[in-house]
């Protein structure tokens, strides 16, 4: 009885190390989350859509050195490469994209701010026709991060979220 | 409703797992047939960690997300340790209601660095709050609920005792705990 008490132990610290090894081997990430966020609204008297677009700053580093082949931009940073205003915005005529009855509309960049957690892109996108639907399309980071989330807020009167990402990279929105 | 399922899609999120470790350690003593214990920790989490991801959100961040989460993964371990040193299984002396109540308090600040970091700046916070809430506790239960399952299996059909189960989840929590604690240093 002994024997078998001792022989049930030792095998249950085996098992119990062999298992407690294979959990070491979930790497341990600091959570990281992938989002980004763009607030959208109607200027009914300039007829444009503008845009506020926010992205996590080391995220935005990572894809413009990677889109454009580039050392350290240090964006929002104290030594922020010339560079990066214009290269921010070509990415952004690329990613985000606004169509109204079937055409796409141009993204005009106004500038960013922001810090080391992230930046605020501000841009608008004129629209003179009028109009009843627009599709906008955010596929920013996609590239990089498959479970990157890029959130829509439209606001009107009241603001309504939708969520792009890889599989749903555009949202239709019907203006009332 | 879009917050519901982030906030859903938030917990169960695989890569955030540190959330699911935790209800997975906090229910490794207690079965099916504890179910009223499991309810009432399940509570004490849901009242502490709604209470900072309502506050933090609405007021701003108390403490900052690496020492937020450095205190995630100090939950897991400590839950862990305790579940390894308690001789009871099954039981839930009301220290242990409080202990979760106050490591809620700490994950919800982790919720909110998250929820916060998906609002635009013209928002009502009300609704998208309560509703990520929402998507939140309905993650957890369902985890619970499958995690009861797998343990019923284990216990019932395949003979293991409740006392290992605890023991092997137990150790497992804190191995990973202790590595997200040296990642996190």
């Amino acid at each position: 009885m002994l024997a078998e008490l001792s022989f049930y132990l030792w095998f249950m610290k085996k098992l119990f190390i062999v298992i407690s090894i294979f959990f070491v081997s979930l790497v341990a990430q600091a959570h990281p989350f992938h989002v980004g966020v763009v607030e959208i609204s109607f200027n009914s008297e300039l007829k444009r859509f503008e845009c506020a677009v926010k992205l996590f700053t080391d995220d935005t580093e990572r894809i413009l050195r990677n889109t454009y082949s580039e050392g350290v931009l240090d964006i929002a940073g104290a030594n922020e490469l010339p560079q990066v205003d214009s290269l921010l915005k070509d990415y952004l005529s690329n990613t985000l994209e606004l169509s109204v009855n079937n055409k796409a509309l141009s993204l005009e960049f106004l500038g960013k701010e922001g810090n080391a957690d992230a930046i605020w892109a501000y841009a608008f996108f004129k629209a003179p026709e009028p109009f009843s639907t627009v599709t906008v399309s955010g596929t920013m980071l996609f590239e990089l991060f498959d479970d990157q989330k890029n959130l829509i807020h439209w606001q009107t009167d009241e603001v309504k979220t939708h969520v792009l990402t890889e599989e749903k990279p555009a949202i239709q929105l019907v203006i009332q | 409703m879009v917050w519901f399922q982030l906030g859903l899609e938030h917990i169960a999120d695989i890569q955030g797992y540190d959330h699911l470790l935790f209800v997975l350690a906090m229910m490794a003593p207690y079965s099916f047939k504890n179910w009223k214990q499991i309810a009432w920790l399940i509570t004490a989490f849901t009242l502490g960690h709604s209470l900072t991801l309502a506050l933090v959100s609405l007021s701003g961040p108390l403490l900052s997300s690496e020492v937020v989460e450095m205190g995630i993964a100090v939950t897991i371990l400590a839950t862990a340790l305790y579940n390894s040193s308690s001789k009871a299984t099954g039981v839930a002396v009301p220290i242990r209601y409080a202990l979760v109540g106050i490591f809620g308090l700490i994950h919800g600040m982790g919720f909110s660095n998250y929820f916060t970091s998906l609002l635009g700046t013209e928002h009502s916070i009300w609704l998208p709050l309560l509703s990520f809430n929402v998507g939140v506790e309905v993650g957890q239960i369902g985890f619970a609920l499958c995690v009861l399952l797998v343990q019923w299996i284990l216990i019932q059909m395949l003979q293991v005792s409740q006392r290992s189960w605890q023991l092997f989840v137990s150790g497992g929590a804190a191995f990973v705990a202790l590595t997200l604690i040296l990642d996190r240093l």
